[in-house]
């Protein structure tokens, strides 16, 4: 994989989020979300109040997240990398499940330690499910220059996490 | 109207440029980023995509597609804050976008904390539906629990394999007098613990409150245990070889609770949940339960019959009968009845009998009480003596009606008696003494007190209808104790009390049954016949059926101790009835 796409996928900060109920007769939803990447993963978390993309993965697990917006990511370069794939929700622990992913949220949203203090006040915001989204195709766009053609990786393997 | 406002579309332009979004043939979405001009058709404004990238050319005007317009801004200390966007439904046509519907966030507008407080109540349906699933799916994923019962705050865990109804309800195989089992009779609220399925693998345990009750229906019952040996092929043989002690539990589930480290959830199914009339009903329901268990009032009728049979002699002689006094003296021997036994079952677990004892019916080992964690030690012995102080109480009041404390001395010796007859030093029952002992405080004793009561005299000339009654009332009474105590032999033997069964041997104890049977009825004919007690106590021989089978049962059965079960309630009736029987005859006899 092409080093600026691997650049952008691990400094970019947030990406949108595509779900939806039933592809064609519903319309697609597009979250902006923070996001993290582990392990040639993307991974979102979303708490049980805002669960409306949680439960239309339940049903339907394709989903899209697109990083165009390089805000706060430290690059200048403005690439654009789409990301088709599986997802799936962990919600074996809305308590702490999310948790391992603390340090690196408050690296990419230092004012959300405000609201980690305020845990005992919003228990509800604090539990959330863990959104893995699992890569079948990415394409690319070098500086964003949409008028070309993207190139394209199709993930039969896991070409991503090398 | 247009749904693109101006308000709207100035605040777009603050906005970085739209992601276009839109499902591609194989299902997966596609979103892409677009430039857009607000452009005016048909009189309505609206979004013009300017440079529709290639990915998304062709694409059908029907098709459904949205446009994000988002923005956060970097923050000096790192990261990004101050986030807003407008997302906006539709489909597009040669780049002209047909808006649909129009929403979006502006954090400077509307906080975060604002923004969560109203998903909130969305956050909590979805967790209702989360503590359902995982409610549902962990009892369903399971067929064993650890099961938790307490009584007086001693609390007993037990692992129990169980089957589930299309309701919800769960069932189990106890055995009685298995601690938990016993509790269960006392208090029904319970506690299970579960381990959720993988689904929810963060999650350790699940904790769940149940109502526990009893299945009695025999088919229904028999059902339960096919269903459970499918499980576990064993329960059958278990079943047939404990029939008399087995129990199937029904377990309600109504409440769960959970936490994954610190974090308590609560999940409850109020249909299920006990209505506070239930609540009240149990609770003023196990407390009787409670002191009707520990104090084994079923056996009661072994000192109410001689109070009555004793009153009765005191109408046949006299003509007169105070209620009043015979109320108070009903009372008292209950009182010092139930004193005597609670006292018994904590000297029976100090002497290790009661836990030696491990057979499960109602004739053996005591009220089992503190052996199945219904009550302390401590609190049995206390109890216990309050029962006798209060009892003793009335006996004063009892002894202070007539001069001479006739009533005192009787109730030294029956206090005495009930004491020592477990309690050290003198153990009158390890001592071989247990039958003398219950046939004299059962017998004589309550039958003369109850008759001095009545009449203030045990002169003989009076008295003479009271001795003749309490010899067959005392006996049988003592033949009750000589039954039970085929069941306790092993564990008498263990703890060194040398019962009649423990130094003849159940063989020849079993014959020596029916003589002693034999005795009352042949002592009822001569007393008859020396015109001591009136022709009408003849009736107490209607018995005499039950005294031949429950022989003939003690011949065959004596080895057998769950078989010879019947024979243990045989005496008992035998006893009742006869008590009974010459009351009446009494009662007859006074008016005939």
């Amino acid at each position: 994989m092409e080093e600026w796409i691997k650049q952008t996928l691990e400094n970019y900060v947030i990406g949108e989020l595509t779900t939806s109920l039933k592809p064609g007769t519903t319309w697609p939803r597009t979250y902006p979300m923070l996001y993290f990447y582990e392990n040639g993963e993307l991974v979102v978390t979303s708490s049980v109040v805002f669960s409306g993309k949680v439960s239309q993965i339940k049903k339907n697990p394709k989903v899209s997240l697109l990083l165009s917006n390089n805000t706060a990511s430290g690059m200048k370069e403005r690439h654009v990398v789409l990301v088709q794939g599986d997802a799936t929700v962990d919600e074996s622990d809305l308590d702490h499940g999310w948790e391992k992913y603390k340090e690196a949220w408050l690296k990419k949203e230092p004012l959300i330690k405000y609201y980690f203090d305020m845990r005992n006040a919003l228990p509800e915001f604090w539990k959330r499910s863990v959104i893995r989204i699992k890569p079948k195709r990415i394409m690319a766009w070098k500086n964003g220059d949409m008028s070309q053609d993207p190139i394209i990786y199709e993930m039969e393997d896991d070409v991503i996490a090398n | 109207m247009s749904l693109l406002t101006e308000e709207i579309i100035q605040k777009l332009a603050t906005l970085e440029k739209p992601v276009l979004t839109f499902h591609g043939d194989d299902g997966y979405p596609v979103s892409v980023p677009v430039d857009y001009e607000v452009v005016e058709t048909s009189g309505k404004r609206t979004i013009k995509i300017t440079n529709l990238p290639k990915i998304a050319q062709g694409l059908a005007p029907t098709k459904k597609i949205s446009l994000l317009f988002n923005k956060v801004d970097e923050l000096e200390q790192g990261g990004y804050g101050n986030r807003r966007y407008v997302q906006i439904y539709g489909y597009v046509n040669n780049g002209i976008v047909d808006i649909k519907e129009v929403k979006g966030w502006d954090e400077n507008e509307l906080d975060f904390l604002s923004l969560v407080q109203r998903a909130i109540p969305r956050g909590k349906k979805y967790l209702k539906e989360y503590n359902e699933r995982l409610f549902h799916t962990t009892l369903k994923s399971n067929d064993t629990a650890k099961l938790i019962t307490s009584v007086d705050g001693i609390v007993q865990l037990r692992e129990i394999q169980y089957v589930m109804d299309d309701d919800m309800n769960l069932y189990f195989l106890g055995q009685f007098p298995e601690p938990s089992i016993r509790q269960l009779d006392v208090n029904p609220n319970v506690k299970l613990l579960l381990t959720p399925p993988e689904e929810f693998q963060g999650i350790r345990e699940v904790e769940v409150d149940a109502r526990a009750s009893f299945v009695k229906d025999k088919e229904k019952k028999e059902e339960l245990i096919s269903k459970l040996a499918e499980k576990d092929p064993a329960v059958y043989t278990i079943v047939h070889q404990l029939a008399q002690t087995t129990r199937i539990v029904k377990l309600i589930p109504y409440r769960m609770k959970y936490g994954a480290k610190t974090e308590l959830e609560t999940h409850e199914v109020p249909e299920k949940k006990p209505t506070l009339g239930t609540q009240i009903k149990q609770a003023i329901g196990t407390r009787m339960k409670y002191w009707l268990f520990a104090s084994r009032a079923p056996f009661f009728t072994a000192s109410i019959i001689p109070v009555i049979v004793g009153s009765v002699a005191a109408f046949y002689a006299t003509g007169t009968f105070n209620w009043g006094i015979f109320l108070w003296t009903f009372l008292g021997i209950i009182l010092i009845h139930a004193g005597a036994n609670i006292i018994n079952d904590y000297f029976d677990h100090t002497s290790s009998n009661d836990e030696y004892n491990i057979l499960g019916s109602p004739f053996n080992g005591g009220s089992r009480f503190i052996q199945s964690g219904l009550a302390s030690p401590a609190k049995i012995l206390i109890s216990g003596m309050l029962l006798l102080l209060a009892g003793g109480i009335i006996g004063l009041y009892l002894d202070s009606i007539y001069p001479g404390h006739t009533i005192l001395i009787i109730g030294l010796i029956g206090g005495f008696l009930a004491f020592f007859y477990t309690a050290p030093p003198l153990r009158l029952a390890y001592h071989g003494l247990g039958d003398i002992v219950i046939a004299i405080t059962f017998g004589p004793l309550p039958v003369l007190g109850a008759f001095y009561l009545q009449t203030g005299t045990l002169g003989f000339e009076l008295s003479q209808y009271a001795w003749a009654a309490s010899v067959p009332i005392g006996v049988l009474v003592a033949l009750i104790l000589y039954v039970n105590s085929f069941q306790d032999m092993d564990a008498d033997e263990l703890s060194g009390k040398r019962t009649s069964i423990v130094r003849l041997g159940k063989k020849t104890a079993s014959k020596l049954y029916p003589w002693l049977l034999g005795f009352v009825y042949v002592w009822i004919v001569i007393m008859v016949a020396l015109s001591v007690l009136p022709w009408a106590v003849l009736l107490a021989l209607a018995t005499l059926p039950l005294a031949i089978k429950a022989s003939k049962g003690i011949q065959n059965l004596y080895a057998k101790i769950y078989d010879l079960l019947p024979v243990n309630v045989t005496t008992i009736g035998i006893h009742f009835l006869v008590g009974i029987l010459i009351a009446v005859g009494f009662v007859i006899g006074s008016y005939v």
